[in-house]
């Protein structure tokens, strides 16, 4: 046999018989180092890309993250220097504080390692590209654990940094101090990263065809048994001394001496009292803990890391049979209101929400956290019969639910235009105007936002039992919130569309999806400024809250441009948006 | 009509004219591999054999079961029954030994985007243990010749597919592998690189490499393969070289044997097959 003429010599050293070419390798660099290679080149790479193409982009992102260390840290030293206030508490509060701390930290920890790990070495392409080489399996786990973990470095940056420094300027510590902590950190981070890696891979074995669903089961099942749970742990009233002593008592399992967040606590409260030998010992056995797990972890996982990716892969080509029954049903009102076209429309958008559970998810998980606050309203240890906390409330509520409506519009209705026009050709074809397109998508962002957001505050407003007119205006404003962020959103992501890009988060975070933000966030603020300034009115005006109309002609006034404006914004954003959507070539 | 046992490799080879003589050296072997992706059986009882120095071609329908052989033959999908082996070397039973022999090219090749073309190159070479300086010649030829020098150095995020898919071939022969499996090789390149690649897999034959590549393009296989497997609803329908499965119907061309075939066996109830 020959070699081919653009190959060079042959490479001794191949099987008996074999081709010349086919040798076996001289040497093999450890694919953990090459691995940690290639991705240091990446980070390189992106961080080079990204400060040559978006310096003030760039900029923006680490002023605003300086801003966010900044306020946490305030945040923490105010809570501190109120604790340190209490003299003797002081002590044993502190270890509770870090306990606590490291155990929620533990549970943010697990959940995102699990989710990067699963999509690393379970999801479509780079597993199986690192799978098809002749690789050590327990080095690519081993390799993706560590990204994990350096990954979850976010929780020392954002989280441990200003805990940090605020234990320190409320407590004497000597500079041993700042090793130590980092150090009782770092040997933390590796026990959570651990049990993600086991979630991921218990997903893929043994739940491999719905991922997202069996995650989503799981999350929801443990929330409401917690939820469940600290119900039933105190018949005492919230607002009493009692139901927070039961509480902790109830939690005492949590300060265990076997678990590791104690472990830490107990190191970290140790060289705070300048004990250096024991929060040695205790950075001991959290280390000694977390290598024997780490290396138990590696080892069985890595083993069975080819038969999980199979299996996870065998899940996602099995056909799933879809109806699509429930979406019909939803969108079968809207055959009534709108012509075919529109409705055949709305209906795929809608579809194609319902079936990607990253996009759903994220808003049952948002608004689901403010609907178990809201409803518990009534139980807050705050006078919520008296008018002015009533007002207060409900300010606060209208400001939360914007703005996290803000951010749900930037990250998912923004890139919802970007993603249809890579089907321009498609859309051209068909006998539609591209601006019955856009107003579509409105209607879905809208309908989406109203049922959302306009169910959270219908139950603060009961919950509160506020008086009728002012629960129609809170509705009226939080509606004109819904039209203007939705028109926004569609509107500047027809003006700013971005081609070639099918991640959502991507598009969400080019210069359109920044710009949209940062307009729906000071819509909002205008909004919320509007209202804040009606509730001064009403408060100055000395009339009573209980009034059914107690508005002056300002009052009125400024209630009708509030309302105006989300209309305005929204008509627009969707001008502009589809004066360029037109111009756009298929 | 009956239908008989599923077509297997033994029965091509009585039929066809080998692309050897005997004593060929076999380089992958699949004996009566299944799988199935829940209710659905994606490959049924395949059993087939590559020898070095052949290219074969994988024919079939969408949905046939193309992709999952080559990827059980890759070791990224386990067989629900039946053995894979490549080079002698079981894929259960010694992964890492045979995946040495292997090079996989997915039709939709993963690159890392942040990389450039020649980055990556060498996280692969770094990946199968191929000494810098003959990655390094090994790696002026293949660019030289896929035409690669003007982006090998620019991120691969981007990159038309046609760059994409040369870089994913550049990468996969790096290491000189014995076995070269891909997946759609051909889609969305231009004639020229059409060509080259066309060349180099028989090159790459030539040189006692076995490539092993599935394609919807018939005129492709006519003009590289050696053998030609064509499968329908998971099941091997015809296995020979193109005189062999021509034989069966003189004067007929591939396309017309790939679409009775593939019409027959789809239209048979299961348990039936029909031999080329």
């Amino acid at each position: 046999m020959t070699r081919p003429p653009w190959e060079p010599q042959a490479e001794p050293g191949g099987p008996p018989g074999g081709p010349p070419g086919a040798a076996a390798p001289r040497r093999r660099s450890l694919a953990l180092l090459s691995l940690a290679r290639a991705r240091g080149l990446q980070m390189r790479n992106a961080l080079d890309q990204q400060i040559r193409e978006a310096p003030l982009r760039t900029l923006a992102v680490a002023v605003l993250l300086v801003l966010i260390w900044v306020a946490l840290y305030v945040l923490l030293d105010g809570v501190l220097g109120y604790v340190r206030r209490l003299g003797l508490v002081a002590g044993i509060a502190n270890h509770a504080i870090f306990v606590h701390f490291f155990l929620v930290l533990a549970v943010m920890l697990a959940f995102s390692n699990a989710i990067l790990t699963f999509s690393t070495l379970y999801g479509r392409h780079e597993a199986g590209h690192l799978l098809a080489m002749p690789v050590d399996p327990r080095q690519i786990v081993c390799a993706k654990w560590v990204e994990g973990m350096l990954l979850s470095s976010w929780s020392f940056l954002l989280l441990g940094g200003p805990l940090m420094l605020a234990v320190a300027s409320n407590t004497q510590v000597e500079w041993y101090y700042y090793p130590l902590f980092l150090a009782h950190f770092v040997a933390f981070v590796a026990m959570p990263a651990c049990a993600g890696l086991l979630a991921a891979w218990a997903i893929a074995m043994f739940a491999p065809r719905r991922p997202l669903r069996a995650v989503g089961a799981i999350s929801v099942a443990i929330g409401l048994g917690a939820l469940y749970w600290i119900a039933r742990a105190s018949s005492a009233s919230w607002e009493s001394e009692r139901w927070v002593e039961e509480l902790f008592g109830n939690l005492r399992f949590l300060r265990q001496p076997l678990m590791p967040n104690t472990w830490t606590a107990n190191g970290i409260v140790a060289v705070m009292e300048r004990d250096v030998g024991e929060s040695l010992l205790y950075l001991g056995i959290v280390l000694g803990n977390a290598a024997f797990v780490s290396w138990a972890t590696i080892n069985v996982l890595g083993r069975s890391w080819p038969l999980a990716y199979s299996r996870a892969l065998q899940g996602r080509y099995s056909p799933t049979i879809r109806r699509g029954w429930i979406t019909g049903a939803c969108c079968a009102p809207a055959r009534l209101l709108l012509p075919r076209a529109m409705h055949r429309l709305l209906l795929k958008d809608v579809r194609h929400f319902m079936r990607d559970a990253r996009q759903w998810t994220q808003i049952v998980i948002m608004f689901g956290l403010l609907l178990v606050y809201v409803a518990n309203l009534q139980r807050l240890p705050l006078d919520v019969e008296s008018s002015p906390s009533k007002n207060l409330m409900t300010f606060l509520n209208l400001t939360t639910v914007s703005l996290i409506l803000a951010t749900f519009t930037s990250r998912f209705v923004f890139p919802m235009v970007s993603l249809e026009s890579q089907q321009l050709w498609l859309l051209e074809l068909l006998p539609l105007r591209r601006v019955t397109l856009l107003l579509v998508k409105f209607f879905f962002a809208l309908a989406l936002t109203v049922v959302s957001a306009g169910g959270v505050m219908w139950l603060a407003v009961h919950m509160l039992d506020l008086h009728p007119f002012w629960s129609m205006v809170t509705m009226l404003v939080c509606l004109s919130i819904c039209i203007g962020l939705s028109g926004l959103a569609i509107g500047l992501g027809a003006r700013f569309p971005v081609f070639g890009q099918r991640n959502p988060a991507r598009i969400a975070a080019g210069f359109g999806g920044t710009f949209n933000l940062i307009a729906s966030m000071l819509f909002v603020l205008v909004e919320i400024g509007g209202v804040a300034i009606l509730s001064l009115m009403r408060v100055s005006s000395e009339s009573e809250l209980s009034a059914p109309n107690n508005l002056t002609p300002e009052g009125w006034l400024l209630l009708s441009g509030l309302l105006g404006l989300g209309v305005v914004v929204a008509t627009g954003a969707l001008a502009i948006g589809a004066q360029h959507f037109n111009r756009l070539e298929g | 009509m009956t239908r008989p046992a599923p077509f297997s490799d033994d029965g091509g080879e009585r039929r066809g004219s080998p692309p050897g003589d005997d004593g060929r050296i076999e380089t992958a072997r699949l004996e009566g591999v299944t799988k199935r992706f829940g209710v659905k059986v994606a490959v049924s009882s395949l059993s087939l054999t590559l020898y070095a120095g052949e290219v074969f071609a994988f024919l079939g329908p969408n949905g046939a079961g193309k992709t999952t052989t080559l990827k059980m033959t890759t070791g990224l999908l386990r067989p629900d029954s039946g053995h894979v082996t490549v080079c002698g070397l079981s894929m259960r039973d010694a992964p890492r030994q045979a995946k040495q022999h292997i090079a996989y090219v997915p039709d939709l090749p993963f690159l890392y985007d942040k990389l450039t073309g020649r980055e990556f190159i060498h996280f692969v070479r770094d990946m199968y243990g191929v000494p810098p300086a003959l990655a390094a010649e090994r790696l002026a030829h293949l660019v030289q010749r896929l035409d690669m020098a003007a982006f090998l150095d620019q991120l691969t995020e981007g990159y038309s597919h046609g760059m994409k898919q040369k870089l994913a071939l550049a990468a996969a022969l790096i290491h000189e592998p014995r076995l070269l499996v891909v997946d759609e090789p051909l889609v969305g390149l231009d004639p020229r690189s059409i060509r080259v690649i066309k060349t180099i897999f028989r090159e790459l034959a030539q040189a006692g490499c076995t490539v092993f590549m599935s394609t919807h393009t018939l005129d492709v296989a006519e003009a590289v393969a050696d053998r030609i497997g064509i499968l329908s609803s998971g099941r091997l329908v015809a296995l020979g070289t193109l005189a062999a499965l021509q034989s069966q119907s003189p004067g007929t061309r591939l396309e017309d044997i790939f679409l009775q075939l593939t019409d027959e066996a789809s239209a048979a109830p299961a348990g039936l097959e029909r031999r080329a």
